[in-house]
């Protein structure tokens, strides 16, 4: 544990130092605001100024919201492992006792508990979603696509500016929530190849008491997260070496 | 001459990094978005999708390349080059304002067909993307690291969004008038209604000229944060 230490001092200090990575606790504690505060009055002023009853939405609004958590974090996890990588800072580390994989494993693992704490946060304080047992599913889920934003940048793009064009397209994965809600029947096998799909579908189903659908769904996202996380892993190791 | 290479070098690197291919799904998913759009809003919702989208693509990607030319240490060699800032920062606005404008016409051919007034539609769209061109050439020279770089250039697009408050009848103000992107919104909006003569002028006008202040202001950013740390050590830093 101890050549972690370092490394999260550190970037406790950069923290500090850079508004983003503040940013990326401050933005989701944002989005927890917002959902508290700012629904309802939403909610009022749509209803008062056209007739709209977005209440009728309080779970697709909490499923969209909290999937832009790890979305948040992971991509800006990615571009600060570009950043390192395009400054070589990694090739300084695979040097010390912490190595490239321990490198790895911090620059990963630190996402997914900063995604996980903040998600919970979410849940409890939000005040739009309910708290049941399907939300430990989502919280596992969630907590498994942060790192994934951060590998799909860091291991697809060559360097920052392919980052940030992935970037872009990342920004698209949040039709997962869109398509779990809206979209009818069997084309929602559509939205299946988008990792927020299973997140936000498992979230739903289990706000409308259907725990086995709520299970399955969290089984095959789990599925595809592992998945997806292998691949990415070993497309980011083969472009380090 | 040297503009024009410097611009189609840009271009070559933009499409070398996937920009073109990007922005080719991001267009097609706009179009299956616009398809769930009811027909009563959808004039809106394109010229908010065409304002805060391809107009504004520069803003982010533009800083990016900037950090990295830097920390490969391009410019230190750049500009023992015989190519000046001016035709450096003409060819970078003037390649994003290119790939705005193909965007932005696939999308809008794709959804809504041809516009009304092609040429002040056209007009805005390049006005608006060189103006965020420039403008995150201006921020990112302030910037070290990419996560810093797309905050700040947030806080400082943050103003211009402010006349999409009138735009959607939430809050009107005569200050909006000031601000370019008050003639980008009247100049999108020609695609479906005529815009009177004083409209347009007003819209031409007030776009040129913050494109040029932000020229003034993006090219001193440049020479004194980047150009003159050139050779200091991590090109620039």
């Amino acid at each position: 544990m101890r050549k972690y230490r370092a490394l999260l001092i550190n970037d406790i200090r950069h923290a500090g130092l850079d508004p983003v990575l503040m940013a990326g606790i401050l933005g989701p504690l944002a989005l927890l605001f917002l959902s508290r505060f700012g629904f309802s009055i939403a909610e009022h002023w749509l209803e008062d100024r056209y007739a709209f009853h977005l209440g009728e939405y309080r779970g697709f609004a909490a499923s969209f919201l909290i999937t832009v958590i790890p979305m948040l974090i992971g991509m800006m996890t990615g571009l600060l492992m570009l950043d390192e990588r395009d400054e070589e800072v990694i090739a300084y580390y695979a040097v010390t006792p912490l190595m490239r994989k321990g490198y790895m494993v911090y620059r990963l693992f630190l996402p997914s508990i900063l995604c996980t704490v903040l998600s919970s946060l979410y849940l409890l304080f939000s005040g739009i979603a309910e708290i049941s047992l399907e939300s430990l599913y989502v919280l596992l889920l969630l907590a498994l696509e942060a790192p994934c934003f951060a590998l799909f940048l860091s291991a697809f793009a060559a360097n920052k500016v392919e980052g940030l064009a992935l970037s872009k397209l990342g920004g698209l994965f949040i039709a997962g929530p869109v398509v779990a809600y809206f979209v009818p029947g069997g084309w929602q096998l559509l939205g299946a190849w988008i990792p927020s799909y299973w997140p936000a579908k498992t979230f739903l189903e289990g706000m409308g008491d259907r725990h086995l659908a709520a299970f399955s769904h969290f089984a095959l996202g789990l599925l595809i997260h592992v998945f997806l996380l292998m691949i990415m892993v070993k497309v980011f190791i083969k472009r380090v070496d | 001459m040297r503009t024009s290479s410097a611009f189609a070098f840009d271009v070559r690197f933009q499409w070398r990094h996937g920009f073109y291919g990007v922005y080719l799904v991001v267009c097609a998913f706009y179009w299956v978005l616009m398809h769930f759009v009811p027909e009563v809003h959808k004039e809106k919702v394109m010229v908010l999708l065409t304002f805060s989208d391809p107009s504004a693509l520069g803003l982010i990607f533009a800083g990016g390349i900037i950090l990295l030319e830097r920390d490969q240490g391009i410019h230190d060699s750049l500009f023992v080059t015989p190519i000046r800032t001016r035709e450096y920062l003409l060819a970078k606005a003037g390649s994003f304002s290119l790939l705005s404008l193909l965007s932005a016409w696939v999308i809008h051919l794709l959804t809504m067909g041809i516009p009304e007034s092609p040429f002040s539609f056209s007009a805005g769209i390049l006005l608006t993307s060189s103006f965020m061109t420039l403008l995150s050439i201006g921020v990112v020279a302030r910037c070290q690291t990419i996560n810093s770089f797309i905050l700040l250039s947030q806080v400082y697009a943050l103003p211009f969004v402010l006349p999409l408050l009138g735009y959607f009848n939430v809050w009107e103000s005569k200050l909006f008038l000031l601000l370019p992107t008050e003639g980008t919104l009247r100049l999108l909006q020609s695609a479906y209604s005529t815009l009177i003569l004083r409209d347009y002028l007003y819209s031409l006008l007030v776009l040129s000229v913050w494109n040029y202040a932000v020229y003034v202001w993006a090219r001193r950013s440049y020479e004194q944060h980047i150009l003159m740390r050139v050779g200091s050590g991590g090109a620039g830093r």
